[in-house]
C-alpha cells in the first residue's frame, strides 16, 4: 500500500510541474466552459434548467485531453530508460500501475471539481432537480476513470508517447462511436451487445445516468471496463520481464 | 601449401537462416524451402478465411482448396522445422506467453459473466425529486390489489428512448406482481398469436380470462397500461353522476376555463362510468349501489327544496357526496342546506393568500406538501400530494353535524397569510359605505354615495383586486377542503396479554352503507386548465387531478385507486437576466482558465 502511495504521490507531482496538465486543464475548462454558456442561455429560459445537455459533451472533451494526461505515464519512462529502474525495485507491477492510475484519476477528479460552478450557477439562478446532478457528475467521473485506464494500458505498449496518445484517442473513439455499428431500431442480441459496450449510450441526454436514474448496470459496466484495462496494463508490464 | 578448402557459403535469405548462419550453422535447401511453404500456407488459410467470410459457406472451392492446400504446407513445414519448432514452443518465454494469455482470456471471461449477471438482476434508484421514472403511488396500490392472472404481451419492439422506457415500465409491471406475466412476441414469427388478437402494428394485449384490452405501444403512457388493467380485471363499472340543471360546470363542456371534459376522460381513464342527471327529469337520485358517487359542481343557481330533499334521501341511505361550491364573487350558490347536518358549511367568503397562491395571484391560493397544508390522510396521500391550488375560493367550516357519529376532518388548508373577505355576487357593492368614501365624504367632496344594487363606480374600492383585508375580514389558515363520514375508524381490539401481537382489526361490515362527503370550496380546480398539464409524457394530470381523483375514488370505495398518479415535472425555468449572464461567463470563460495559466506559470517561474 505505500508503495502504491509513493508513487502516486511521485506522479501527481510530475503531473503539476509539467506544462501539460496545465494545458489539458485549460483546454478542457475553456471548451466546456464555452459549451455551458451556450447551453445555460439557450435551453434554461425554455424550461430546460438542468444539465443533461452538458455531460456527453464534456465526455467528448474528455476524448482529447485524456489522451494528453495519460501518454507520458509509462511510454516516458521507456523512452528515458527509468522503466528499468522502477521494475527492478521491490515493487509489484499492479502497485506500479495503480500507482499511476490513481495519480490520473486525481487530474480527472480536479478537472470535473473545476466544472463543478456550472452546477453552483445552476443551483443558484433556479431550482434544479438536484437528483440529475449527482447522477450526472458521478457518470461524468465514471466515464474520465474508464478512459484513464485505456490511456494507462497504451501508455505500456510503446515508448513513444505521441503512438500512445494517438493509439488511446483511437481506441476511446471507437468506444465512443460504438453503436453506429448496430442499426437502428435493430434489436438483435450483436446490436444489444454494442450498444452496451459503447460508452456514449451511458452518458449521453437520454441515458439514465443524465436523467437521474442510478442504476447498478452502469457502475458494474464502468467498474469492469476499468478492471480489465488495468488488467491489461499490468499483463504488459510484466511481459517485458521475459520479453 | 595447403590445400585450402574453400567452403562456400550461401547467402542466407531468411531470418532464421540469418541466426542459423550467424552461429555457424548452414541452413539446408529443404528447410528455406519448408520456411517459404510456412509463409505460403498461412497466407492460403487466410484467403480461405476471407471467402468464408463472404460466401458464408464452407462448401466452396474457393474455401476448400486454399484451406486444405494452406493445411498441407503448413504441416510439412512443421515436420522439417519440428525440432526448431518444439524447442520455440516450450521456451520459458513461451511458457510465459501461454499463461498470459490465459489470464487474459480468463480476465475477459469474467468481465463478460459479471456483466451478463448484472444486466440481467439489477436495481435502480430514482434520485429525482418526483421519482419521475418510477412506478407511480397508484399504479403500485392496483398491481399489489390484483387478485386475477393477467397476461401482457407485447407485440412492439423499441424503437426510441421513450418507446425503451414504456417497455421496461411493463416489465416493472411483472416484477411488482405475481399475477402478472409479461413477455417480448415477435409478430412476425408469431402469427397465430398475432392473428388470435387481432394484432396489426406495435401493441401490447392485457388479457385477463376473457376481457382483453389493446394498448398501441408507442403512444401509451403509464396510466393507459394501468387503466387497462382496471379494464380487464373488472367487470362492472362504478358510475358516477353529476348533477346539471342548476348552472353547474359540464363534463361535454372541453373550453380550458370552464370544462370539465378532462375530468370525464380521467374517470373513463380509471374505469369508472361518469353521466349526467338532472332531478327535474327523475323524482330521486339513484340508489348508492347504482349512483357510487354524486357530484355537484359548481352550481350558479340555488337549487329547489325538492332537488335539496331528493340529495339529502340519497345521501341518508348512505349515499356519497362531492360538492364543488364557489363564491358569490364567481356567481356560485352554497349546498350548506345538505351539508349543513353533516357538520360542513361555506360561508359567502372569498379567500385571498398573500403567500401561496398559483402564479402570484392572490385569488388563487395554493396548498404544498412543504409546508404541511394537507392533513394526513390517504386522500392526500399522507401528506404527499403534489401542489394543489384553488381559483377564488370559499372557506369550509366545521359545524356541529345534527347526524349522529359523524367524524369531520379538514384535508387542506390555505397558508396562515391569508384572509377571507366577503364575498359579493360581481356587480354588487356594500351596503356601508367603504373607508375611502367615507373619507372622500369627509374632505366635502360632494360625490353622491352608491346605492346598493347597481354597478359601482370606477373608483369605488370593490373594483380593486385583491381586496385589501378589512378588519373585518378573518385571518387564515382556512380549510378548503374538508371530508365527513358516519362510518366510525377501525379500532384494533386490545391485545390478550400485555406484550402480546396485535390481532388483526375487525372486518367491516360490507353490508352496511356509510355516508361520504368532500366538500370543495372551489369548482375551478377541476375545469381543464387546471386539470392537466404539459409534461415529457404528453398531458399530465396536475395535482388538482390527483386530489379529485383520489376524493372520487374514495366516495366509490375503490381504495387501491388512491394515490398520487402521475409525475407532473415541476418547471424547471431559469431565467437569467443580464447581470447573471455576466457573472457566469466572467467565472466560466476568463476566471477559472486564467486562474490555470496563472497557476502553471507560477509554477513554472519557481522551478526556473
Amino acid at each position: 500500500m505505500s508503495s502504491i502511495w509513493a508513487i502516486f504521490r511521485k506522479e501527481l507531482k510530475t503531473f503539476f510541474v509539467s506544462p501539460i496538465a496545465y494545458v489539458a486543464v485549460f483546454i478542457f475548462i475553456f471548451l466546456t466552459g464555452w459549451m455551458f454558456r451556450a447551453i445555460a442561455f439557450q435551453s434554461w429560459p425554455q424550461g430546460e434548467g438542468h444539465l443533461r445537455y452538458l455531460y456527453g459533451n464534456m465526455a467528448i472533451t474528455f476524448l482529447f485531453v485524456i489522451p494528453l494526461i495519460t501518454m507520458r505515464i509509462f511510454a516516458e519512462e521507456k523512452s528515458s530508460g527509468t522503466i528499468e529502474l522502477l521494475m527492478t525495485s521491490p515493487v509489484r507491477e499492479r502497485e506500479v500501475v495503480l500507482g499511476k492510475y490513481l495519480a490520473c484519476c486525481a487530474l480527472c477528479l480536479l478537472i470535473v471539481a473545476l466544472s463543478f460552478q456550472y452546477a453552483f450557477f445552476l443551483l443558484r439562478y433556479g431550482k434544479p432537480d438536484v437528483g440529475p446532478i449527482f447522477t450526472g457528475y458521478l457518470g461524468l467521473f465514471l466515464v474520465a476513470i474508464s478512459f484513464v485506464s485505456i490511456g494507462v494500458f497504451m501508455s505500456t505498449l510503446t515508448r513513444n508517447q505521441i503512438v500512445a496518445a494517438a493509439l488511446t484517442f483511437g481506441t476511446l473513439l471507437l468506444f465512443w462511436i460504438m453503436s453506429w455499428g448496430a442499426r437502428t431500431g435493430d434489436t438483435g442480441t450483436f446490436s444489444e451487445v454494442l450498444k452496451y459496450l459503447c460508452l456514449y449510450n451511458h452518458l449521453q441526454f437520454e441515458s439514465d445516468l443524465a436523467k437521474g436514474l442510478l442504476d447498478t448496470r452502469d457502475l458494474v459496466y464502468f467498474l469492469s471496463f476499468t478492471f480489465l484495462w488495468l488488467f491489461l496494463a499490468v499483463r504488459s508490464l510484466a511481459s517485458s520481464r521475459w520479453r | 601449401m595447403a590445400n585450402k578448402k574453400k567452403r562456400t557459403r550461401e547467402r542466407p535469405h531468411t531470418a532464421a537462416a540469418r541466426q542459423q548462419a550467424a552461429r555457424g550453422e548452414t541452413i539446408s535447401p529443404l528447410a528455406q524451402v519448408a520456411l517459404y511453404a510456412a509463409l505460403g500456407g498461412a497466407a492460403l488459410i487466410i484467403v480461405a478465411g476471407s471467402v468464408w467470410l463472404i460466401t458464408k459457406t464452407f462448401k466452396s472451392v474457393w474455401v476448400l482448396l486454399p484451406l486444405i492446400l494452406g493445411g498441407a504446407l503448413l504441416l510439412f513445414a512443421a515436420v522439417i522445422h519440428h525440432r526448431r519448432l518444439w524447442t520455440a514452443l516450450s521456451s520459458r518465454s513461451a511458457q510465459h506467453g501461454y499463461l498470459t494469455t490465459f489470464t487474459i482470456l480468463f480476465a475477459l471471461v469474467m468481465v463478460v459473466c459479471v456483466n451478463l449477471v448484472s444486466y440481467r438482476y439489477h436495481k435502480r434508484w430514482d434520485l429525482t425529486e418526483q421519482n419521475l421514472f418510477s412506478l407511480s403511488e397508484q399504479t403500485m396500490k392496483i398491481l399489489k390489489g390484483l387478485k386475477k392472472d393477467v397476461k401482457i404481451i407485447s407485440f412492439a419492439q423499441p424503437r426510441d428512448e421513450k418507446s425503451h422506457y414504456m417497455l421496461e415500465l411493463l416489465e416493472e409491471f411483472d416484477k411488482h406482481s405475481d399475477k402478472i406475466k409479461f413477455d417480448y412476441v415477435d409478430a412476425d414469427l408469431a402469427w397465430e398469436l398475432a392473428e388470435k388478437y387481432d394484432v396489426t402494428g406495435a401493441t401490447i394485449v392485457f388479457e385477463c380470462g376473457d376481457n382483453v384490452e389493446k394498448v398501441s405501444a408507442y403512444d401509451a403512457d403509464e396510466g393507459s397500461y394501468a387503466s387497462a388493467l382496471l379494464k380487464v380485471t373488472r367487470d362492472t363499472k362504478k358510475k358516477i353522476y353529476f348533477l346539471t340543471g342548476h348552472g353547474e360546470k359540464s363534463l361535454q363542456d372541453s373550453d380550458p376555463r370552464t370544462g370539465l371534459s378532462y375530468f370525464k376522460q380521467m374517470l373513463e381513464h380509471e374505469n369508472y362510468e361518469a353521466a349526467t342527471l338532472n332531478l327535474a327529469d327523475v323524482e330521486k337520485v339513484p340508489d348508492p349501489e347504482e349512483c357510487f358517487a354524486l357530484v355537484i359542481a359548481g352550481p350558479t343557481v340555488p337549487l329547489p327544496e325538492e332537488h335539496v330533499k331528493a340529495v339529502k334521501d340519497y345521501l341518508n341511505q348512505g349515499g356519497r357526496l362531492l360538492a364543488m361550491v364557489d363564491p358569490p364573487s364567481q356567481n356560485g350558490v352554497d349546498l350548506n342546506a345538505i351539508t349543513s347536518e353533516w357538520g360542513i358549511e361555506t360561508p359567502n367568503e372569498e379567500v385571498f393568500d398573500n403567500r401561496i397562491t398559483y402564479q402570484r395571484d392572490p385569488g388563487i391560493p395554493g396548498a404544498t406538501a412543504g409546508l404541511q397544508q394537507y392533513t394526513s390522510h390517504e386522500l392526500t396521500s399522507n401528506g404527499n400530494l403534489p401542489d394543489t391550488w384553488y381559483p377564488h375560493a370559499r372557506p369550509v367550516i366545521k359545524t356541529t353535524a345534527t347526524k349522529p357519529d359523524v367524524q369531520i376532518t379538514e384535508l387542506v388548508k390555505t397558508s396562515s397569510n391569508s384572509y377571507a373577505h366577503e364575498s359579493q355576487p360581481k356587480g354588487f357593492i356594500l351596503q356601508e359605505t367603504s373607508p375611502a368614501q367615507k373619507a372622500e365624504t369627509a374632505s366635502g367632496e360632494s360625490k353622491a354615495p352608491a346605492k346598493a344594487g347597481q354597478a359601482p363606480p370606477a373608483e369605488t374600492p370593490a373594483e380593486k383586486y385583491p381586496p385589501p383585508k378589512d378588519s373585518d375580514d378573518r385571518t387564515g389558515p382556512f380549510p378548503v377542503v374538508v371530508i365527513a363520514t358516519n362510518e366510525k375508524p377501525s379500532t384494533p381490539p386490545p391485545p390478550e396479554y400485555p406484550g402480546a401481537p396485535p390481532p388483526p382489526p375487525e372486518e367491516k361490515d360490507k353490508t352496511k352503507r356509510y355516508t361520504q362527503l368532500v366538500v370543495i370550496g372551489d369548482s375551478d380546480l377541476a375545469t381543464n386548465q387546471h386539470f392537466v398539464a404539459r409534461s415529457f409524457f404528453g398531458l399530465a394530470p396536475t395535482g388538482n387531478a390527483n386530489l379529485l381523483m383520489n376524493c372520487v375514488a374514495w366516495l366509490a370505495q375503490e381504495p387501491e385507486l388512491i394515490g398520487v398518479r402521475a409525475k407532473e415535472p415541476k418547471d424547471h425555468t431559469v431565467a437569467l437576466n443580464d447581470e447573471q449572464k455576466r457573472k457566469m461567463t466572467l467565472s466560466t470563460l476568463i476566471l477559472t482558465p486564467l486562474l490555470i495559466i496563472v497557476v502553471g506559470v507560477v509554477v513554472w517561474w519557481k522551478r526556473r
